[in-house]
């Protein structure tokens, strides 16, 4: 199932360079589980592969 | 391309300067130094962070796991997870390594002399700007652990974002 469906969101986007800057205090290429430190607003809902997880 | 290692205390401002210089133009990567650090962020929690323009790359895990256990690791030798963990770390060395911390370590800041006026050693891999894993894997030095795709996306209205981590 798409990743939009399985979050009940449709259809999901790349964000904009602006959102990106504006969110999490990023440029392009740089984006990381880190950079969710920035997020003070919880706005970003993070999202990450069960593969990774309870290995 | 050369990939030299030596603490982050003895590269000068000029070495810097002439270490971007050599770095494609054009990008806003090629004015910084990228390099390894780790960090004990909190207690139980340790990472590894690639700086280019920003934090990077982040690889916690089995290796660093293995240290914790006593596994002795060649790559890991750099980064002083044990002595920070029993209280050794190097005079200087502020802890605990704060979130309130990372957030003022803003990916605007020359994150060399924030490590450097934090006493935090840090292990330096020299390459040109990455943008893509793709170029990561033809660029940077090979790092064990998974590989990590991050994307950042956004729904339809731009009212939801997400922070996607999948296999590379």
């Amino acid at each position: 199932m798409a990743l939009g469906a399985q979050l009940g969101v449709g259809r999901l986007g790349f964000a904009s360079a602006e959102r990106l800057m504006k969110h999490l205090g990023i440029t392009p290429g740089s984006v990381s589980l880190l950079a969710l430190v920035n997020d003070a607003s919880h706005a970003v809902e993070f999202v990450i592969d069960r593969r990774f997880v309870g290995r | 391309m050369e990939v030299g290692s030596r603490s982050v205390r003895n590269v000068s401002r000029a070495e810097r300067a002439s270490i971007a210089g050599n770095l494609p133009a054009g990008s806003v990567a090629s004015r910084r130094t990228a390099f390894l650090c780790s960090i004990a962020f909190r207690d139980n929690v340790y990472l590894i962070a690639d700086s280019n323009h920003g934090f990077k790359m982040i690889g916690v895990g089995e290796l660093v796991a293995g240290e914790l256990l006593g596994d002795k690791s060649a790559l890991l030798t750099p980064f002083p997870f044990l002595a920070l963990r029993r209280g050794q770390a190097s005079p200087g060395i502020k802890q605990p390594f704060s979130v309130e911390l990372m957030r003022r370590a803003s990916p605007r800041m020359d994150l060399a002399t924030f490590l450097a006026h934090h006493g935090i050693a840090a292990q330096l891999f020299e390459h040109p700007p990455v943008m893509t894993v793709e170029e990561s894997e033809r660029l940077v030095p090979r790092l064990p652990g998974a590989k990590t795709k991050n994307l950042f996306l956004r729904d339809k209205k731009g009212a939801r974002h997400f922070l996607v981590t999948v296999s590379a």
